[in-house]
């Protein structure tokens, strides 16, 4: 009876064979990524046998999935957890939350749902730290209206590590003077690597007048991704909009989710998205201005980046 | 005179309608239990469970039958993991059906017809991201088969129906994607002409009407269905497999002529 259940969830080869298919099938990377998918199977299945132990199958998964190097890609069971990580923790955070919580928001800040705001020395300051945080064309406008006279806007987006992408649209239609194309998108139809749409343009309608049309900064990390990455690719679009900091993190796939017969889940990149000029943001969009955060500073409480935002946009 | 000469006529023509006809409807609810695979949501194979109301109007005619029926359903979908995924969905059912007198025997009367059928379903696996939801709407013209035996107080009849031409619209790429998906895809981008290579369904339903009588309120008619569906939609790079069983229980409400001991 037990063997009968166990044989239901799949044996190690059936959900092995069962994740290399899924992803075959629809993710969306391998030419891009030149991912030769038939010889990573040739390497890890191999390696699978019903004999494992489960800790041990669930590490040649996730050591294949690794070979995608994308932050979308994730394995998850009620054991464990892998997810691609390089793409920030090689690099400088080039961000701190207690500095900004203490030394620059520090208790008289306006929030605004999602929103962050403050005014600093002229300089309107908002930060925005997840695209999970389900904010109004409303909610945007009032904060500016708080932050009063500014001589430009700083927009953080910094450790902001995604969500809505339905966010992107409503966030960025608020600073277009007119309607743009601020990206492409293509659909996967079938199952080849190379089965995809014609480019299809993702159209931001203006509002009716911008919250604000002076010159606005945009800070950015590596640990900028998926749904920030994107918002980043879009107010490059704006000819107001500089972007200061690191290059980010990247995530130009939208995920998708599926599961396992042994009820793992699987996450993978299926939609790619791509720049106005029809180019990849899966490895991240280089800033306009590159700085990385002065350490000296920052353990002195300053954060080098704000400061020379504040600095260029005076 | 004219105009009353009309008016006469159509009441004639009522009564005379009504004379060899029976009407009748039916309400029920139907629990159902089977198995189902929505690609779009996951490669596994889920247990389904259903719930349905029918409500149902028949007008039979001394060589045809009319059949009218809607349904709307909630499911729960869950597999050996404990996930779980969920549907509303709604069927509309018009079918005429004619007598077939060289093949009508002692035993057996057979019909022949045709029907219009619409499914919609919309499923929902909240735990997925993107692609948590799937939907499609379905418009079918299908080929009717029925067969029927009177029993003394018992009447079986068995319909069987293969849809064999469709427009059939199904999710394409995904939600959460405004601005792109609502433009690009459209219901009418979406939806596609066809036949068997992008539906393979079959239904078959058995009834059983069993008369029953009353001491106080005199007869009743008691409808046991059982009913099998298999149905693949093969639409937009995505699988939708269904194979459903299902019990419906309905008691009939006399219409016109109608005296609980059928008479078809």
């Amino acid at each position: 009876m037990k063997e009968e259940f166990y044989n239901t969830k799949g044996n190690h080869i059936d959900n092995f064979n069962l994740l290399w298919d899924i992803i075959d099938e629809s993710y969306c990377y391998f030419d891009y990524k030149q991912i030769d998918w038939d010889s990573i199977y040739s390497v890890y299945r191999p390696q699978v046998s019903n004999h494992l132990t489960k800790y041990d199958f669930f590490k040649i998964c996730g050591d294949m999935l690794f070979e995608l190097k994308d932050g979308h890609v994730s394995l998850s069971s009620d054991f464990n957890a892998m997810s691609y990580s390089d793409f920030y923790l090689d690099y400088p955070q080039n961000f701190n939350i207690t500095i900004i919580e203490r030394n620059y928001l520090a208790k008289d800040y306006i929030y605004a749902n999602g929103i962050v705001a403050k005014n600093i020395r002229n300089i309107g300051y908002i930060r925005y730290g997840s695209f999970m945080n389900v904010i109004k064309s409303k909610n945007l406008k009032e904060a500016i209206i708080q932050l009063g006279e500014i001589e430009g806007l700083i927009l953080d987006v910094r450790d902001n590590t995604g969500g809505s992408i339905a966010m992107v649209d409503t966030i960025v239609s608020n600073f277009c003077e007119s309607d743009i194309i601020s990206g492409y998108v293509r659909y996967k139809t079938g199952k080849g690597h190379n089965d995809f749409t014609d480019y299809l343009p993702n159209k931001i309608k203006a509002n009716s007048e911008p919250v604000y049309n002076g010159n606005i900064v945009v800070l950015t990390n590596r640990l900028v991704y998926s749904a920030a990455n994107d918002f980043v690719s879009a107010m490059k679009c704006l000819d107001n909009v500089t972007i200061i900091g690191d290059k980010t993190g990247g995530g130009g796939g939208a995920p998708f989710t599926s599961e396992l017969y042994n009820g793992w889940q699987v996450k993978y990149s299926k939609i790619p998205l791509y720049d106005k000029d029809k180019q990849h943001i899966e490895f991240g969009i280089e800033p306009d201005i590159k700085i990385d955060m002065d350490k000296e500073q920052e353990a002195n409480g300053i954060d080098s980046i704000i400061e020379f935002a504040i600095d260029y946009l005076r | 005179m004219k105009f009353k000469l009309i008016i006469l006529g159509l009441i004639f023509s009522v009564h005379s309608f009504a004379s060899d006809t029976i009407q009748y409807s039916n309400n029920g609810v139907s629990f159902g239990m089977g198995r189902s695979k929505i690609s779009f949501l996951s490669p596994i194979t889920y247990r389904t469970f259903t719930i349905e109301t029918i409500s149902q109007k028949t007008k039979v005619f001394p060589n045809k039958e009319n059949i009218f029926f809607y349904k709307i359903e909630l499911g729960l979908h869950n597999n050996i993991n404990q996930n779980t995924m969920f549907h509303i969905g709604d069927n509309i059912f018009w079918g005429q059906y004619h007598k077939i007198s060289y093949v009508q025997n002692p035993v057996f009367k057979f019909y022949a017809g045709y029907a219009y059928l619409n499914n919609t379903n919309l499923y929902l696996k909240p735990d997925n991201i993107n692609n948590l939801l799937y939907t499609n709407f379905n418009n079918m013209a299908a080929l009717v088969l029925v067969g029927s035996k009177q029993f003394k107080n018992v009447y079986l009849k068995n319909t069987f129906s293969i849809p064999v031409y469709g427009l059939y619209y199904g999710s394409t790429f995904s939600q959460n994607l405004p601005g792109i998906v609502e433009k690009e895809s459209s219901i009418w981008s979406a939806s596609k002409l066809g036949s068997f290579n992008i539906n393979t369904q079959i239904c078959n339903d058995l009834i059983c009407d069993f008369r029953i009588k009353y001491k106080n309120k005199g007869h009743q008619t008691l409808r046991v269905q059982y009913g099998f569906e298999y149905a693949k939609l093969q639409l937009h790079n995505n699988i939708k497999e269904t194979i459903m069983h299902q019990i419906t229980i309905s008691t009939l409400i006399k219409k016109t002529n109608y005296n609980h001991a059928p008479t078809l």
